[in-house]
C-alpha cells in the first residue's frame, strides 16, 4: 500500500509505454486511488479535445537554397553586430592614421610612455615630468593653498571696500531725502494756510452776493405783493360800490312800483265812492 | 512516430538522405526540407502560436541545418537535433517577447480571412460563450492559446510529445535532459492543460456536442 507512483511513471502509463508489471503495480493503485484515476481519465478526454488541433499544410519556403555556401553568402558575416563593431573601430583607426598622415604625425616611445603627436613634434622633458617627489608636490600643494588664501583675502577685502562704499552712498542719498522731505513739509504749510484763506474769502464772497441776491429777491417780492393788494383793495371798492348802485336801483324800482299801485288803488276808490253815490 | 503517410515512412527512413547531404548534396538537402518542414513548421507554430513567427523560425532551422549537417556524427539522432535546433530558436523568440512584453496584448487571428482581432482573455475567459459553436478555426486558436499559457519547459515537451510523437528518449536528447524529467515535465503539463482548458470551459462534451 506504500506505492505511489510518481508523475514520470503516470506520464509512461498514460502513453502504455511500462512494463507489463509496472503497468499492473499502476493499474492496481489507480483502483485504490479513485482521485488519480479520476485526474487521468481527465487528461485522456483532454488529450481527444487537444486531437482536434490538426496540422497546418504549409508549402515549403520560397526560396532555394542552392548549397550551404550560397546560404552563407545570403547572410553576410559583416551584418553581424560583432563584425560591426570591430570593422567600425578598424575604420576608425585608419582613419586617424590618414589624417596623421598629413599632419605629420609622429608616434614615438619615451621612457615615461608612449607619445602620439600631430603637428611639431615636442619632446617632453623628462625632468619635467620627473620631479613628482613628495616634497615637491607638498611644497606645490602649499604654495597653491597660500596664493589661494591670498587670492581670497584679497577678494574679499574688495567686496568689504566696495561694500562699505556702497552703504555710504546710500546713508547720504537717504540723509538728502529727509531734507527735502522736510523743506517739503514748510511749503506745504504755506500753501495750504493760502488756500484756507482763498477759501474763506470765496466763502465770504459767496455768501454776500447769496444775501444780496435775496434781498433783492424779497424786495421784488414784497413790492409786487404789495401792488397786487392795492389793485386787489380797488377792485374790491369797485365791486363794493357795484353792489350799492345795484340796491339803489332796486329801492328806487319799488319805490316807483309801490307809487303806481298805490295810485292805482287810489283811482279805484275814488271810483268806487263815485259810482255808490249815483246809485242813492 | 506512427507510420500514418507515405511521408512519415520516408522520414523513418531518410538515413541515405542525411548520408549525402552531409557529402554536400544539394538535391538530398532540399528533399530534407521537403521531408521536415511541415513538421517543423507545425511543432514551431504551436510553440509560439504566431505563423509568421513560425514560417520565420523554420526557414531559419532548417538555414542551421545547411550549415550544420556536417557535424552530425550519429544519422540516427537526426530527428532531435532537428527539433533541438528549432526549439532554441523558439526560446529566443519567447525571451525576446518576454522584453518587449508591452508590445501587444491582443493575437491578430492571421489565419482568418478577417482582419478582426481579439483579446487573449476574451476567447478564453467567460465571454467564449461555447453554446455559440465553435468553428474549428476558432477551437484551434483556442488550443493554441491554451498551449500558450504553460510554462516553455512543458509546452514543448507535451508538443513533441502529443503532436509529434517523438520518444521520451528522442525529447530528453532534445533537450538536453534526463528522461525521467521529461516524463514528469509532460505529467505537469498535461495536467496544467486539462486545467487551462476546463477553466475555459473547452471540455469534450462542449466541444464533441458542437463539432
Amino acid at each position: 500500500m506504500s506505492y505511489k507512483p510518481d508523475e514520470s511513471t503516470l506520464a509512461a502509463y498514460l502513453y502504455g509505454e511500462l512494463s507489463k508489471d509496472e503497468h499492473a503495480q499502476v493499474s492496481d493503485y489507480l483502483a485504490t486511488h479513485p482521485e488519480v484515476k479520476k485526474e487521468l481519465e481527465e487528461i485522456r478526454s483532454m488529450q481527444k479535445v487537444m486531437g482536434k488541433l490538426q496540422d497546418k499544410e504549409v508549402t515549403e519556403p520560397s526560396f532555394v537554397f542552392e548549397n550551404p555556401e550560397v546560404v552563407v553568402v545570403s547572410k553576410p558575416a559583416f551584418l553581424t553586430g560583432f563584425m560591426k563593431l570591430t570593422m567600425g573601430m578598424a575604420a576608425s583607426i585608419a582613419l586617424l592614421l590618414l589624417v596623421g598622415y598629413f599632419t605629420n604625425l609622429s608616434i614615438s616611445f619615451l621612457e615615461n610612455g608612449m607619445q602620439l603627436s600631430y603637428g611639431t613634434n615636442e619632446k617632453i622633458n623628462k625632468s619635467e615630468t620627473n620631479n613628482f617627489t613628495e616634497a615637491n608636490v607638498k611644497a606645490w600643494m602649499q604654495e597653491s593653498i597660500v596664493a589661494n588664501n591670498e587670492n581670497l583675502l584679497s577678494k574679499i577685502n574688495e567686496v568689504e571696500s566696495h561694500l562699505s562704499h556702497e552703504v555710504d552712498l546710500q546713508r547720504v542719498t537717504h540723509a538728502n531725502q529727509l531734507k527735502s522731505l522736510a523743506s517739503v513739509t514748510k511749503v506745504d504749510q504755506v500753501i495750504i494756510d493760502q488756500y484756507v484763506s482763498q477759501l474763506k474769502q470765496e466763502n465770504k464772497d459767496i455768501i454776500l452776493s447769496l444775501v444780496e441776491v435775496s434781498e433783492r429777491n424779497q424786495q421784488q417780492y414784497m413790492s409786487a405783493m404789495i401792488a397786487d393788494f392795492s389793485a386787489y383793495l380797488d377792485q374790491q371798492r369797485n365791486n363794493d360800490l357795484e353792489v350799492i348802485q345795484a340796491s339803489f336801483n332796486n329801492l328806487k324800482d319799488n319805490t316807483e312800483i309801490s307809487q303806481i299801485e298805490t295810485n292805482e288803488i287810489l283811482a279805484s276808490i275814488i271810483s268806487t265812492v263815485n259810482g255808490a253815490e249815483t246809485q242813492f | 512516430m506512427h507510420a500514418e503517410t507515405l511521408l512519415d515512412i520516408a522520414m523513418m527512413h531518410a538515413g541515405s538522405l542525411i548520408v549525402n547531404a552531409q557529402k554536400g548534396d544539394e538535391k538530398a538537402l532540399n528533399q530534407l526540407v521537403g521531408l521536415w518542414y511541415k513538421r517543423i513548421y507545425n511543432y514551431v507554430l504551436k510553440y509560439c502560436c504566431d505563423s509568421d513567427l513560425a514560417t520565420e523560425i523554420s526557414q531559419k532551422t532548417f538555414i542551421a541545418m545547411f550549415r550544420n549537417v556536417k557535424k552530425l556524427n550519429d544519422i540516427d539522432r537526426f530527428k532531435p537535433w532537428l527539433y533541438r535546433i528549432a526549439t532554441n530558436f523558439c526560446h529566443e523568440e519567447e525571451r525576446k517577447k518576454k522584453r518587449n512584453k508591452t508590445v501587444s496584448l491582443t493575437v491578430s487571428r492571421k489565419n482568418e480571412e478577417t482582419t478582426e482581432t481579439m483579446e487573449v482573455g476574451q476567447a478564453e475567459g467567460n465571454y467564449f460563450n461555447p453554446e455559440r459553436g465553435y468553428q474549428q478555426l476558432e477551437l484551434e486558436e483556442a488550443l493554441l492559446s491554451a498551449l500558450g499559457e504553460l510554462k516553455e519547459e512543458q509546452r514543448s515537451v507535451v508538443i513533441m510529445k502529443e503532436y509529434e510523437g517523438l520518444k521520451f528518449k528522442e525529447i530528453a536528447e532534445t533537450l538536453d535532459t534526463s528522461e525521467n524529467t521529461v516524463k514528469t515535465r509532460l505529467y505537469t503539463g498535461l495536467r496544467n492543460l486539462k486545467d487551462i482548458l476546463k477553466r475555459n470551459n473547452i471540455t469534450k462534451e462542449t466541444v464533441y456536442y458542437e463539432l
